[in-house]
This record gives structure tokens, sequence and C-alpha cells, in this order.
């Protein structure tokens, strides 16, 4: 079924019940919280990189004019080499790359992103970036998982994929679809024993097993949904970048390796619409100086390989990274030449249509929280809500539970 | 736990919160259960100068904080071994234990109740956990049919599933390797946190390492790895369901899988018993069933 493109957004609001047959994995019925994609989203693309465990923020995006920041920072403060973008902020020393994006338009800073009664526990903060709910205790669905379901329901056939992990995220968590998660191209293939024939009669003897049947709880929906996913996504992916031969080098690192799948997945066209990937190790507690200089220097290398990657493709107008982290960290560095979990971060947004620059409002530093941390001045599910509806074509109250207001984060088109 | 949370660097004077953080919402309370910030930062102060020495824990006297700290309500000069008793003792702890050990042993489907309960028992034996289990592993709750199924095993425990039911033995290094790529490296957890367990194990990458780990094992390429082989622990000469069947899924199939099964007998007619069992092993460990326990 093709989305349905003519009606308006409030006559679609009052529907339910869509289209049962377009709907991948778990195919339940879409019920009242169906969800609505709105007209114009096409074939953009989402690219969601997480920086997991905390990034600090503020030797990120550096307020290297501040002399509060040299304050707070008398050990790991970056004193030289940064690349200043505007308005006394710079770009950490080894994000170079990031600032030639910067320069030629392609990069979007917002400054001071988090919530209200910022959580400063990895796993709790993590949940509520990845849900979008710092309302709900323990949040089982993701607010990309949302969208992705969405645009299922509108008969996207694999709208969304976690790349370079075998977990699945859970902001790519929904009841009604199976997203698959591919940790390497090479290994995402189905072996069977007994030869050509044994493998096509077990293939068809899987199928049965793994047929919807009445009286199927969750967790068997769950896992003979997974188990067709699996055997049908292995079979497609692997046909649709056969072909993809990079056009520039990725930098041979893990963070180079996944953005270099993410570019294949992009340019397949097999309607996949959200990826999720993720970097580890911010957690910088001691000794952090090194350690996150070559963090930044894999994550930025690597994006700006995928933004000429994705140029040459002439797909980089229609692809959208979010970076982000679960917090970012205290003001004051610690005294083991580390720092400490804190509150708000810069979110970085990059692609051939946002609009270059910086946003949002910087947050103070001689203004902090009670427990030194920055005060956030953006909430970051303003930038989602954005996202979802001007980029992704995806209502984003529902998704949300509320109405947020974010920056403009992209250029009119 | 001392290196992985950072507490070598924690010293008087410059405290590193990470290990107190830890300790407390991971291994005691539970997340933001009965305790603050002030309570962590405190805390940090307690367990300074507890470090490692030649591999083996070490008290450095010189690098802790003697002075007063407030913690979890209680005022004094704490040290990490105060801290710990506080934790312990604190009402969250043995909620947070107990509810552990359901989730471990019962599966998410355990009555709040049973909570409740399994924490009064921890109290009581102040902290035993031994005890604890004692008490559950004897309960109706462990043995109540209704709770079976309901936890889905996790790489190490599906693996050991595979082999143990049928007296299989495989080579220790390829099974390590096998966990890891479904996900689970041995003693290498993903973060403090350790594995997220249940669904968490289940995405279409894991399903294709555990799919693969089974037609390994069963096929003639992965038989190697295997002692003793396939036709040595099925007994008989038919098609090998009559004793895999009950052997492997005492409390029987769901419909799809029986009829999957009984579509495989059909198909395996005339090859080799040596091919029936392989494509019968390779399936039957695949079933959705077999993921469940």
């Amino acid at each position: 079924m093709e989305p349905t493109m003519d009606l308006t957004r409030r006559a679609f609001l009052g529907r339910t019940g869509l289209s049962l047959a377009a709907v991948p994995g778990l195919g339940l019925l879409p019920g009242l919280d169906s969800l609505c994609v709105l007209p114009a989203a096409g074939t953009r693309c989402l690219v969601m990189l997480e920086l997991a465990g905390g990034n600090d923020g503020l030797n990120t995006v550096i307020p290297f004019e501040d002399p509060a920041y040299h304050a707070a920072r008398p050990v790991l403060r970056v004193r030289e080499g940064q690349h200043a973008l505007e308005d006394g902020v710079a770009l950490h020393p080894r994000l170079g790359r990031l600032a030639e994006l910067y320069k030629e338009g392609s990069l979007a800073v917002v400054e001071g992103v988090g919530y209200p009664s910022p959580n400063r526990s990895h796993f709790r903060s993590m949940d509520i970036w990845q849900s979008a709910r710092p309302d709900q205790e323990r949040p089982r669905k993701g607010w990309l998982g949302l969208a992705a379901a969405a645009l299922a329901a509108a008969g996207a056939r694999r709208p969304a994929m976690a790349l370079g992990q075998a977990e699945r995220p859970l902001c790519l968590e929904a009841r009604r679809i199976v997203v698959p998660a591919i940790d390497s191209l090479a290994d995402y293939e189905l072996w069977s024993g007994g030869g050509e024939d044994g493998r096509g009669r077990l293939a068809e003897v899987r199928d049965l097993a793994t047929a919807r049947g009445e009286g199927d709880d969750a967790v068997a929906r769950l896992l003979k949904a997974t188990a067709r996913e699996a055997a049908e996504s292995a079979a497609r992916i692997r046909e649709a970048t056969r072909s993809y031969r990079p056009a520039v080098e990725f930098p041979r690192t893990r963070t180079g390796r996944d953005l270099e799948l993410a570019a294949k997945v992009l340019s397949a066209s097999i309607g996949t619409r959200i990826l999720h990937l993720r970097q580890g190790g911010y957690d910088t507690h001691a000794g952090q100086d090194r350690t996150h200089g070559n963090l930044l220097g894999e994550v930025g290398d690597a994006l700006a390989a995928l933004a000429r990657d994705l140029r040459a493709r002439k797909l980089w107008d229609d692809c959208l990274v979010l970076v982000f982290t679960e917090f970012g960290r205290r003001v004051a560095e610690n005294r083991s030449r580390g720092t400490d979990h804190g509150a708000a971060g810069p979110v970085l947004a990059l692609g051939g249509r946002v609009r270059g620059g910086l946003h949002g409002r910087r947050p103070a530093l001689d203004d902090l929280d009670g427990e030194g941390d920055l005060r956030f001045t953006t909430d970051f599910r303003g930038i989602y809500a954005c996202v979802l509806e001007r980029w992704l074509g995806v209502e984003p109250t529902r998704i949300l539970g509320g109405r947020f207001d974010g920056p403009d984060l992209l250029a009119a088109t | 736990m001392i290196r992985w949370l950072d507490n070598e660097t924690n010293v008087k004077g410059r405290a590193n919160e990470n290990f107190a953080r830890e300790l407390f919402e991971l291994f005691t309370l539970g997340r933001d259960q009965g305790y603050v910030e002030a309570d962590v930062k405190e805390a940090a102060r307690a367990f300074t100068g507890w470090t490692i020495r030649k591999d083996a824990f070490w008290f450095d006297h010189s690098k802790h904080d003697g002075g007063l700290k407030r913690v979890l309500g209680h005022e004094g000069r704490l040290d990490g071994e105060a801290v710990l008793d506080l934790a312990v003792a604190h009402e969250a702890c043995a909620r947070h234990v107990a509810a552990k050990l359901l989730a471990c042993f019962v599966g998410p489907a355990a009555p709040p109740e049973a909570v409740a309960e399994l924490a009064a028992v921890f109290r009581a034996a102040d902290g035993d956990v031994a005890r604890c289990l004692e008490v559950l592993l004897g309960s109706e709750l462990f043995f109540d049919p209704a709770q079976r199924g309901t936890r889905i095993r996790g790489p190490v425990e599906w693996i050991l599933w595979v082999l143990r039911t049928l007296g299989l033995r495989a080579s220790p290094r390829a099974l390590h390797r096998a966990a890891a790529r479904m996900g689970q490296a041995l003693l290498e957890p993903p973060d403090v946190a350790g594995w997220d367990e249940e669904e968490a194990w289940i995405s279409s990458a894991t399903w294709i390492h555990r799919q693969n780990f089974a037609a390994r094992l069963a096929s003639a390429e992965g038989r190697p790895e295997l002692r003793p082989g396939l036709e040595d622990v099925v007994p008989g000469d038919d098609d090998g369901y009559a004793y895999l069947g009950p052997t492997l899924f005492p409390d029987g199939l769901g419909q799809g899988s029986a009829r999957a099964v009984a579509r495989l007998g059909e198909a395996g007619r005339g090859l080799p018993r040596e091919q029936r069992l392989a494509g019968l092993c390779e399936t039957l460990w695949m079933l959705p069933e077999a993921h469940r326990f």
C-alpha cells in the first residue's frame, strides 16, 4: 500500500488501522495508538550516532574565550590547536574535519542540550534519551522505533536498522516491528548444513516453526518475528549492497567501519530511513585527555568520510546525522585528570540540508546547578520533534508525549 | 571492580565518584532507590585509599580521607566497610537483591509480592544470599509450571542447553567464540551493569549467530568439534525424534513447531541416519521453544 499522501494531518489523526498487510514483523493491529505519517518525507534518512558513556561536551565544543572554562579545567582545558567556529567557541583539536564541514555549512551545533532534573546514571539517562520519555520509569519503546512503526504502517518495508552492534538499542524498540541489528555484514549470512537441497528444506521447515500462531505470547512473537526478519534481511541486504564500492577511503577504525556500513545501507535504496550506531568509551573519569582526543578524532574523521562518500553519491542532501550522548560531564575537572558525570551538552547535526552554524543558547559557566553542572537551554525533545516532523515526516507529539519546540536545524527546501 | 570503576584514582582530597555511584545503583540499592547525589559524593570519600597492589586489594591508609561524612542518613568518620554495611542494611538493598534473584531463578513474571517476601528473608538472614537461595529454590513459586518458559536463554545458557541435554562436549575455545558472537563474551560484559539479558539477547544478528552455531554443530563440518557424535548419543535407529523430542522439550512443543518437526520427518525419509539427525538437531535447536526456559 502506498503511503496515504493526500490526507491532511488532522484527518489522519483520527484514523486507525491503516494497513495490516504492510506491517512487517509482529503484524498486530495498529489499533488506537497507531501513529501517522505526514506527507513530504520521501527518502530522507536519519543516522543517529550515540557517543556512549557521557561525552565531555565542554572539551568538544569549547568556550575557549570564557575565563570560567579555563578556571574550571586547569589540567584538562584545551589551550591550543582548537578550531574556532564563531562567537567564542571552537571544536576540539582532533575535530578538524568537522570544522571543515562547519565552514561548508554542513554542520549545526546545538549547545546546552538536556532535559529537566537531569539523571546522572548512564543507564537511566541513556534510557531517557532513547525513549524521549523521562516520565516513564522503565521505558520499553524508543522514539525512533515508534517512528519506524509509523513508517512501516504507511508501507515502508524495513524502515530502521541498528548497525555495528548485535543488540537492539532501546531507541529502535516498538511493539509492532522488529528492527534488524547488523554487527558486521560479512557475518550477516545464514548458514545451514546439508547442501543446497538441505538448506531449502530446512528453510521451509523453519518457516513453519516461525509462523505466527494463536496464543503466542510477546516473547514467542519476538522470537518468531526475529527469526523471519533475520532470514529475509540477510538475503535482501547482502544482495542490495553487493555492488557498493566506497567513493572515499573510510578510516580503518571501528567507527570508520561502522559508518562505511551505514553508507552501504543508505546507498542500497532498500527503503531504510533510520540507522542507529554507537561509539563507546566516553566515560572518562580518569586520564581523560588522550582517550577523549582519540575518540573524537575517530568519530570526526569517520563522519567526514561519510559526508564525502554520500556527497559523491548525491545522497548527502537526503542524509541527516545526529550525534548525541547521555550527558555531558561536570564542569570542574576531578583530580584524577578526568571528569565525572554531568548534565547538559552539545548535540551535533550534519547533512546536506542542515542549517549550519550555532544553535540554541550557550549555558552559563558561572550559573551551574547544585551539582556543579551546566543547566540545559534546549530540551532534546525539541530537536527530536523537529527531526520527526520535518525530516522523517512523522507526527511527533504522540511519540514524545507532548509538544516540544527546538531550534530550527533544517534549511527550508 | 576497583580497576574498572577508577577507584585507584580515588584518593583523599581528590575523590572519584565512579565506584560509589555504581555500588549504590547497580550492586546494592538500585537506581534512584534511597540515595541522592550527596550520598554518592560522600560515599566516594569513604572509599578513598581502596586500591590494588600486586594484583590484590590494598588499603592505602595514607590516601584515605578519615574525615566526617554523612551517607544514607548516618554520620561519622565512615570508611568503605562502614558504607558497605550501611548499603547492605538498607531496605532498598534487600528489595534490589531479592528482585535480582527472582528475575534469575523464576523469571520476569514472578509476582511482585514475592519480592517483598524474599527481601524479608534477606533482612532476617542479615544479607546472607545463600539463605535466600535456599528459601527460593525450595519454594512453590520456583516449581510453579506457570513460571516455566518465561525467560529467554542467554547465549551461554542456550549453548549449554544444546550440549548438556544430550551429553555432548565441544572445545571450550570454540564455545567461547560462539557465545561472544551471540552477544555474550564471558568475563567481558559491555559495561559495569553487565548484560541486559532477556529480550535484549534476541536480535536478527544474534539470531543468525545462533542459527549458524546450530548448523555447524549438527553438520559434518562441525562434527569434529563434538564429542561424542550425535549418532552415539541418540539411541535407536528411527529418525531420532522419539528420543530427542521429550529429552529437549519435556513440556512439549507449540503447534507450529510440532508441524515443522512432522514435516522434517517426512522430508528426511530415505536419507542416511546421520543426515536425518543433523537436520533434526539443527531444527530442534532453533525452534522458538529452544530459546526459552
